[in-house]
């Protein structure tokens, strides 16, 4: 395996507490009316492919399952495909809300929203 | 009579030779039923809340009833010795069929809600009912039954799956859902809610839109203009790591609701068929117990081994976040009650964390995509939508 230098660790890790307020002031005065939201890939995920980019800037009045259909595109998953974005790795919100509901309840200390996403544990055993 | 109406390939070689002398044998450490009774005793008197599929056990519990309840269920393990998958795949699915059997138990209790009913009763002795003998021969591990474990490992090459490997609840709801658009003796239709949401509007376009069953070679142009019963399944993920708690409420309020068939789950690599709960414990049938394969069950009817009266339990709070629950929906009428029930009991609007939604329709997507990044101050972008 080649050596490569991409960082995996989830986003919070990668950098620290005042670079990711800074960079959250510094998109908000640039773009007031959208919302900064990082969408990571469950660590143990296997089947569904890593995302091209971990940021979003969201429009506040989508709703949830808008914002799905996005994600879902963008990995060009079958509608067949079990995929779920949690948030808090509680479980998925609620389809209907809107970005800015489920942002206002579960925004970070540093401003961004974090989703992890997942589709479902397969079950077997290696006797 | 529904009866004819569904079962309509139904023939004599579904009726069962007259009963046999062969009791049932027992392959576990099976309690006969005195001894499971009078040992449980203690436990059933402590019993706050009780539900088997639907149905609920009033105190003082009825042990004997409830212990035939749980013997009539179809309880279906990893086998060996079957004809091998594919021509030359395994002829055994221990260690990687659990699932599969955790499927194939949901749609066969479908089966039986449909064309028995729930207070239908199994018995060792006198099983006559060719209903019954129907929907196990549904199951049976040849290749050309409908539902058998070599068709549904083949079909799930399709879902990405190769011979031999692990199903999760959607995966194997996906590939039971293929194989009964291929099977002509029953009217079954699926509706499996991705993404949380369930849909009105979808299911009745999909109770209309059938051009292969029997019932609707009579109607016009192949449009349905009846109900067709329906398996509704909801595959969910209840946490990332571990099962969030406050699911097990909304959980139990899905396993009391009478249009419910369980749901396919289990705990970390273990899938189990869940019937129901008792207190803070899910009830299960576990497939994990690898039995040999039985030839031709239905004439010999032996089929004692597709029974058990061990009412297996694991705490929720055990669960693995990955499950699908089921409901049937007979007649329309009886889809109606139950989003009335659903959207009394267990959506929540406005509650972050909702089980699960439903809405009339799918909302329209059109006008938004997420379009080119944006490079701001940043080792890496943003993308705008």
């Amino acid at each position: 395996m080649p050596e490569t230098n991409i960082d995996t660790r989830p986003f919070r890790e990668r950098k620290p507490l005042a670079a990711r307020l800074e960079e959250v002031q510094g998109i908000k005065n640039k773009f007031p009316n959208k919302l900064p939201v990082i969408v990571e890939r469950y660590h143990k995920e296997k089947s569904l492919p890593p995302l091209d980019k971990t940021k979003f800037l969201v429009p506040q009045e989508i709703t949830m399952s808008q914002f799905v259909a996005i994600i879902r595109n963008r990995m060009t998953l079958s509608p067949s495909q079990a995929f779920y974005l949690l948030i808090d790795d509680k479980g998925i919100a609620s389809m209907s809300m809107t970005m800015a509901e489920v942002y206002d309840k579960k925004k970070s200390n540093d401003g961004f929203l974090y989703m992890s996403y997942a589709s479902q544990e397969m079950f077997g055993s290696n006797n | 009579m529904f009866y004819d109406d569904l079962f309509c390939s139904l023939t004599n070689s579904f009726y069962p030779k007259n009963s046999s002398n062969n009791s049932p044998t027992s392959t576990l450490t099976e309690l006969t039923e005195t001894e499971t009774t009078s040992k449980n005793s203690k436990f059933f008197s402590d019993i706050e809340n009780l539900y088997i599929l639907g149905k609920t056990y009033p105190k003082p519990i009825d042990e004997k009833e409830l212990l035939g309840d749980i013997s009539t269920r179809l309880w279906f393990t990893y086998r060996k010795g079957f004809s091998q998958i594919n021509g030359s795949g395994p002829d055994s699915d221990q260690g990687w069929g659990c699932m599969i059997r955790c499927g194939q138990m949901l749609l066969a209790e479908t089966f039986i809600r449909l064309y028995l009913g729930r207070d239908f009763k199994w018995d060792s002795e006198n099983t006559g009912n060719p209903f019954y003998w129907k929907i196990l021969a549904y199951f049976k591990d040849e290749k050309l039954a409908p539902y058998s474990i070599q068709q549904i490992a083949m079909m799930g090459v399709g879902e990405g799956i190769q011979i031999g490997k692990w199903f999760g609840p959607n995966a194997i709801a996906q590939v039971l859902n293929k194989l009964t658009t291929f099977e002509e003796s029953n009217h079954l239709r699926f509706y499996i809610a991705m993404d949380n949401s369930i849909f009105i509007d979808e299911i009745y376009e999909l109770m209309k839109t059938c051009n292969k069953c029997i019932k609707c070679k009579q109607h016009k142009k192949g449009i349905c203009e009846d109900w067709s019963p329906l398996l509704l399944i909801i595959p969910l993920r209840l946490g990332l790591n571990e099962f969030n708690q406050d699911y097990t409420e909304p959980l139990k309020k899905c396993l009391e609701t009478k249009y419910s068939v369980g749901m396919i789950g289990g705990k970390p690599n273990q899938a189990y068929y869940f019937y129901g709960y008792l207190d803070d414990d899910l009830l299960y049938m576990d497939p994990h117990e690898c039995q040999p394969y039985v030839p031709n069950f239905v004439e010999e009817m032996n089929d004692s081994s597709y029974h058990t009266n061990i009412m297996w339990k694991l705490k929720f709070s055990q669960l693995d976040p990955s499950i699908a629950l089921g409901f049937v929906c007979k007649y329309e009428e009886d889809f109606l009650d139950l989003i009335d029930i659903l959207q009394k009991n267990i959506v929540k609007k406005g509650d972050l964390h909702s089980l699960f939604e439903i809405a009339n329709k799918r909302p329209d997507f059109d006008n938004i995509s997420a379009c080119d990044s944006i490079d701001f101050q940043s080792d890496d972008e943003f993308v705008l939508i």
